[in-house]
């Protein structure tokens, strides 16, 4: 008998008592919604140590006024935002070039303004069950408090992050 | 194996008091902030009682959600490996790494490779396995295992980590500045994730409805190596396992704020399909687990999310660290998995608990941790002195003549008490009991007053 199949037998003669699934239907509807999207999501992206600006013109212009220091950003599309926890969610990038989202100094993610979910309970259900390959939420730069407990931006992703608001 | 082994390994930590302190400051800081952030949630309680339902169902229906979980898996595009145990963990990690001629290996935070020995036994195979997060590589680099499920490094003091860097990447000597340390060890893992043959992972959730596996991380080291290197290997418990993405809605607002006070992780990365032109191997493992499922007392262990929010609430974990336990995870989880996979070497860590039930207080899946440990009392003594005791207040309350001679007996059996107290006295107070006749004069002196 193989590994798979004598660890599925084990787990069928466990036979634990058989538990239903929950309705999460309430849970949901019940959950942190903030008055303004748009403004809780800013602020959360804030607290995670992000920035964000309203984009007018150039995309790549508006990334470097946001972090003028350095020339190595990124600059890439978002799909949507969540307000709760200031993440933002993207998808495989451009020819499966995901390193682009962690290898630079900085990442901009554009964003468009109206695409704002108040949790993470919206922000499945606006994903659902389709499988795109890769999908990741990212909330703010890249950071660490593994020295006691101090924290510190830019332990090995994207020092900064900047969403630029179109 | 001495009962008592926790308590005697917690002595000799206790000797530093100041370390002692500092510890049990630091992890009752990340327990205040756990705090702060749950009260923002109106919906924390029924968010705690969903996680709890959704793992009950979850683990009462592994084996047609694991196998839908390989199907969408193989659908997408991976490879699905399956491992009774840790033995053939490591040959499957082994097997695919030296398959590849993997020289260089990265990969970040999983305590299922703890657990398997994974890392030792690839070193064993002339493999170069590098650990990446910054508090896994600290104690890598010392030689020492995680005090922590989620902080590893925990009790490493910052003058520790500059003095290891100055030695390992070159650092300025006496500086030991976070900020300067970690951006020191941002600069030397780069070259090791850009240059590594493979990468692994853990899983926080494996999806049964989409055949992916979801990491949760702050530092971007899980993504760095697993975006670079041609072979990504990603291994997780069979209690991983979710039903669908609408149960990832759960997890996801409780994980980080139980397990470290924030929103939420930097990065929630789902892996489903191999990059353009790599390999991408699941590996799902049993190792003892399905041992656990059958066990009616302590099936609900298989509820937990690794989140370690159980040690940083624990009175015994905050005043005795992660080395104090015999198990590899410490804490009240800890010391349940570990009965729960060798009892009789595990037993020693049973007189960790209080029975304050803080734990099950804090944690977001509801385990019931400090309930199991009582339940293990039960079945195994933790202490011989304590059950002569136990066994002879028994005889003393079984009639009121056994305690009325006991009362008179009463002041020399505390005294003899004293003596044979052993582990179990110490730290406890063995009150002077005053004779009949003298409390009759202590209470006409207190009637007269």
């Amino acid at each position: 008998m193989g590994s798979k199949e004598s660890i599925i037998q084990a787990l069928r003669s466990a036979a634990p008592q058989s538990y239903p699934k929950p309705d999460l239907s309430a849970l949901k509807a019940d959950s942190l919604r903030c008055g303004d999207l748009l403004e809780g999501f800013c602020k959360a992206v804030a607290a995670s140590g992000g920035k964000t600006a309203f984009l007018e013109g150039n995309p790549e212009a508006a990334a470097k006024a946001l972090f003028p220091d350095t020339d190595d950003i990124a600059v890439v599309p978002g799909r949507f935002g969540v307000a709760e926890n200031g993440c933002v969610y993207l998808e495989e990038p451009e020819e499966g070039r995901r390193l682009d989202y962690f290898v630079h100094e900085a990442l901009v993610i554009v964003l468009d303004r109206k695409e704002i979910v108040a949790n993470m309970h919206d922000a499945y259900d606006r994903i659902g069950e389709t499988v795109t390959g890769y999908g990741i939420f990212i909330s703010g730069p890249s950071k660490t408090a593994d020295i006691e407990q101090a924290l510190v931006f830019g332990a090995h992703g994207a020092r900064e992050v900047g969403i630029l608001l179109k | 194996m001495s009962t008592e082994k926790h308590a005697a390994a917690a002595r000799k930590y206790l000797k530093d008091t100041a370390k002692v302190d500092w510890q049990d400051e630091t992890l009752w800081l990340v327990r205040g902030k756990r705090d702060r952030l749950s009260k923002q949630i109106p919906e924390w309680e029924a968010l705690r009682d969903a996680a709890s339902r959704i793992k009950l169902y979850s683990n009462s229906h592994l084996p047609e959600l694991l196998e839908q979980f390989e199907s969408h898996a193989v659908a997408n595009g991976a490879i699905v490996h399956w491992a009774k145990d840790a033995g053939e963990y490591r040959d499957i990690i082994g097997g695919l790494l030296t398959g590849h001629g993997v020289r260089l290996f990265v990969k970040s935070k999983s305590m299922l490779s703890e657990e398997c020995g994974l890392v030792p036994y690839l070193e064993g195979l002339g493999i170069e396995a590098v650990e990446t997060d910054l508090g896994e590589r600290i104690i890598q680099l010392m030689g020492l295992k995680p005090s922590h499920i989620v902080l590893p490094a925990v009790h490493i003091k910052r003058e520790e980590v500059g003095r290891l860097f100055e030695k390992e990447m070159g650092t300025e000597p006496g500086n030991s500045d976070p900020t300067y340390l970690t951006h020191a060890a941002r600069r030397n893992l780069r070259q090791y994730f850009l240059k590594a043959d493979a990468a692994m992972t853990g899983g926080n959730f494996a999806v049964a409805s989409t055949g992916e596996v979801v990491v949760c991380t702050n530092e971007g080291n899980a993504d760095m190596g697993t975006s670079a290197a041609p072979l990504q290997i990603a291994a997780f418990g069979i209690d991983k396992i979710v039903p669908d993405r609408e149960s990832l809605g759960v997890f996801t607002r409780l994980l980080a704020r139980t397990a470290t006070g924030q929103p939420v992780t930097t990065y929630t990365t789902h892996y489903s399909a191999p990059r353009k032109g790599t390999e991408f191997h699941i590996v799902i493992v049993d190792n003892g687990r399905s041992r656990i499922l059958a066990d009616r007392e302590h099936f609900r262990l298989l509820n937990c999310i690794r989140c370690g929010g159980c040690m940083n609430t624990c009175p015994v974990y905050r005043r005795s660290g992660g080395y104090s336990y015999s198990h590899f995870i410490p804490g009240p989880v800890g010391v349940n998995l570990g009965m729960a996979s060798d009892p009789d070497r595990h037993k020693g860590n049973l007189s960790a608990c209080t029975l304050c039930h803080s734990c099950e207080m804090v944690c977001p899946a509801k385990v019931d941790l400090a309930e199991q440990i009582y339940r293990w009392r039960q079945h195994y003594h933790t202490s011989a002195g304590k059950k002569a005791i136990s066994d002879g207040m028994a005889f003393l309350m079984g009639g009121p003549g056994r305690f009325g001679a006991g009362l008179t007996v009463g002041p020399g059996a505390m005294k003899a008490l004293k003596a044979v107290g052993g582990h179990w006295g110490k730290g406890r107070e063995f009150p002077d009991i005053v004779s009949s006749k003298n409390l009759e004069s202590i209470e006409k002196q207190d009637h007269g007053k």
